[in-house]
């Protein structure tokens, strides 16, 4: 089923379909373009419209009511191209170069780009290019293949461009492709034109104003309004949607071979080719392929219908194919299932976690002061990847195979239900069962051990990266009894981990100095007074414990009740009543 | 820029150019109007595409060698039918003189070039 239109060609009535009438139209609009500098243009046209009319009369009967394209077509041969009528009337123009004659009659007409059919090699997209710059299609097609190494992405360009360009099948389109080259002198004539035409409607708006007003009516003035709101409007949208346009095609284009890059594995992302850094989650059995297709397809397509629509919108073009939006419509679809269905599947390995404790074998004595420092198993090469989440840093040694990586312990110090010092190890790991996450946990390395009153901590644990990177942690537990004194190594300094002590400190200044365990936490022993002036003003609630430090007063609230040091007193308040002690000056 | 000759765009040029002096001829029988014109030309292969003739019955009519009038038709549009005016009569006159000389002198200088 085809619309049809009704038309008027010299005089007869004609039942056109919609297709074939455009290329009727612009046919006509060609020869007219053809000879609108000769005298007798008018009746040249006129003319061949008879002959045409009496063409298409021989093409229809009782039983064919309706024109279609072939008969247009066959039309069209019979009377020959526009440029075929050229006539050697005058005689400059038989000196200069035939594509020079053509372009002499193609004039006033603005330029479009097509593909050009007639001088293809594949599709004729380069040529059409050419034509359109007014360049020979060797350079189009030469700067294509040198993109071409740049990641395909000239092939890209090329298959785009194809399919976004119509290739130039009307004659009047062939016309249109070789039209005024787009320079200064068209651009400015262009919008002299515009304005002129732009003016003559504003004078005919006001002419037509005058005139409503003697003969009233105004619901013609309302249309002229829109009229001419729509054509400022029209014109105005049109800049913008070029301006939109080239946005489009620009970053569309960025992003997309920053994505090809991505895909083929040159950059990095923290350190880590992209390639290593899906490695490290992704195990052996992960389809790391399709993942990458789907990548690809989820985040390649919007981008190239962005550089698509960006394009169309520069040049213009407002062709769209159904099948087009459709197809890549549904790939995106695929891609994107294809990438969340494998990213759930590689998170899926972290769901359970298996906490391994162990006591580690200790036996300090409560006088001794407890000296916790590193055992410094490793060192960051400078070899070393650098790699990590927010504060959960990784050092990676890629120079062995498998890689191993090394992580920071967390050390924490908590005071004890009893008597003894005692030490824990918790090591943790993720997995889709518990027992995979346990087997994984087993496979950290990390030792602690006891040297007299010297509590040697490995400074990095370790595992080896065939177990792949599923959250791996390592937790130090070490408990103190009241009174017991501690020191906190520097060699550490980056490993106490949520420390709680009255004072306030935080865990990395909390290292190379003295603590005694209280009934609320650790208490500095050897901190200057700068050091715990600087801790003022901090607020910490716990579940037990309310700790206030301020310059003036330290206030602590607990089971025992609330405990307040200020420089001028002591005030205690408890179940032993009120006492309030006062300081010396 | 294509500066290479075409064979084909030469063939077309050179029928081109007599095309003016075989319609004068057309019309020298009598009356035609236009389809008539194209039918005599193209079953003398004179004429490849019927575009070309119409812009040039309205130079020649305009510069005074044609004249027309209309004619209703009963298959389709009013018909031009063209003939000769006095000066159009003088016109082919000369063209025809002027074929006369070059075909000989062409074919002269052909001959000769062939039998050397």
């Amino acid at each position: 089923m085809n619309k049809t239109l009704t038309i008027n060609l010299a005089g007869l009535v004609f039942n056109i379909e919609e297709n074939a009438y455009q290329l009727l139209k612009d046919y006509l609009a060609a020869i007219k373009n053809q000879f609108k500098n000769e005298e007798g243009c008018d009746e040249i046209v006129a003319d061949i419209e008879a002959r045409l009319a009496e063409l298409l009369k021989a093409k229809t009967h009782e039983g064919k009511q309706v024109l279609v394209d072939a008969d247009i077509h066959e039309a069209i041969n019979v009377m020959g191209k526009p440029s075929d009528f050229e006539e050697n009337t005058s005689e400059e123009k038989q000196s200069g170069s035939t594509s020079h004659n053509q372009k002499t009659y193609y004039t006033n007409k603005t330029r479009r780009v097509f593909r050009d059919g007639d001088n293809k090699v594949l599709g004729g997209v380069c040529s059409g290019i050419a034509s359109y710059f007014d360049t020979d299609p060797l350079w189009i097609r030469l700067a294509l293949v040198v993109l071409f190494f740049g990641f395909g992405s000239g092939l890209l360009l090329y298959i785009i461009l194809w399919i976004i360009i119509p290739e130039a099948k009307t004659t009047a389109e062939k016309l249109e492709m070789r039209g005024d080259p787009i320079d200064i002198n068209t651009i400015s004539q262009t919008i002299k034109e515009e304005a002129s035409q732009l003016k003559n409607r504003v004078q005919d708006f006001g002419n037509g104003v005058k005139n409503e007003f003697t003969s009233q009516r105004s619901q013609s003035v309302g249309n002229k309004i829109g009229n001419l709101i729509y054509t400022i409007f029209h014109g105005i949208f049109k800049v913008i949607s070029k301006i939109f346009g080239a946005l489009f095609v620009l970053f569309g284009t960025l992003l997309f071979v920053a994505l090809l890059l991505v895909l083929f594995n040159v950059g990095t992302i923290d350190g880590l080719s992209v390639n290593e850094f899906l490695h490290t989650f992704a195990g052996a059995d992960f389809p790391m392929f399709w993942f990458k297709t789907g990548l690809a397809m989820c985040v390649g397509i919007p981008l190239c219908m962005m550089v698509y629509k960006g394009l169309k919108l520069v040049l213009g073009i407002k062709t769209s194919y159904r099948w087009l939006n459709l197809s890549t419509g549904i790939l995106w679809v695929i891609g994107l299932v294809l990438c969340l269905y494998l990213s759930m599947s590689l998170l899926s390995d972290f769901s359970e976690e298996a906490p391994l404790k162990t006591q580690i074998d200790v036996h300090f004595t409560n006088t001794d002061t407890l000296i916790v420092k590193s055992n410094k198993i490793y060192q960051k090469n400078t070899t070393d990847l650098d790699f990590g989440f927010d504060n959960d840093r990784w050092l990676i040694n890629n120079t062995v195979e498998p890689s191993v990586w090394w992580g920071k312990p967390r050390v924490k110090i908590i005071t004890s239900e009893n008597d003894s010092v005692s030490v824990f190890m918790i090591k943790t790991a993720g997995g889709k069962q518990k027992t995979e996450a346990s087997l994984r946990a087993k496979n950290i390395n990390y030792t602690a051990s006891q040297q007299g009153s010297v509590l040697l901590l490995d400074n990095y644990f370790s595992f080896v990266n065939t177990d792949k990177y599923r959250n791996q942690g390592v937790d130090m537990l070490i408990k103190l009894p009241k009174n017991k004194i501690v020191y906190l190594d520097n060699s550490l300094k980056y490993q106490w981990y949520d420390i709680e002590n009255v004072n306030g400190i935080g865990d990395a200044e909390m290292s190379g100095k003295y603590w005694k365990m209280t009934e609320n936490g650790l208490t500095c022993l050897s901190c200057t007074k700068e050091e715990l002036m600087n801790n003022k003003d901090s607020v910490d609630v716990h579940e037990h414990t309310i700790n206030i430090n301020d310059s003036n007063a330290q206030v602590h609230i607990n089971k025992h009740g609330i405990e307040i040091n200020s420089k001028e007193a002591h005030v205690k308040i408890s179940g032993d009543g009120i006492k309030v002690e006062e300081k010396k000056k | 820029m294509k500066q290479t000759i075409n064979t084909e765009n030469t063939q077309s040029q050179m029928r081109k150019g007599v095309l003016e002096l075989c319609t004068l001829s057309v019309l020298a029988i009598g009356e035609a109007y236009p389809t008539e014109i194209i039918e005599q030309l193209k079953s003398s292969k004179m004429m490849i595409v019927e575009g070309t003739l119409y812009p040039l019955l309205t130079r020649l009519k305009n510069a005074n060698y044609l004249t027309y009038r209309w004619e209703e038709s009963t298959s389709g549009p009013p018909r031009k039918y063209y003939k000769l005016t006095p000066e159009g009569e003088a016109l082919l006159k000369e063209l025809e003189n002027t074929w006369d000389e070059m075909v000989d002198a062409v074919n002269k200088l052909l001959k000769e070039n062939k039998n050397k």
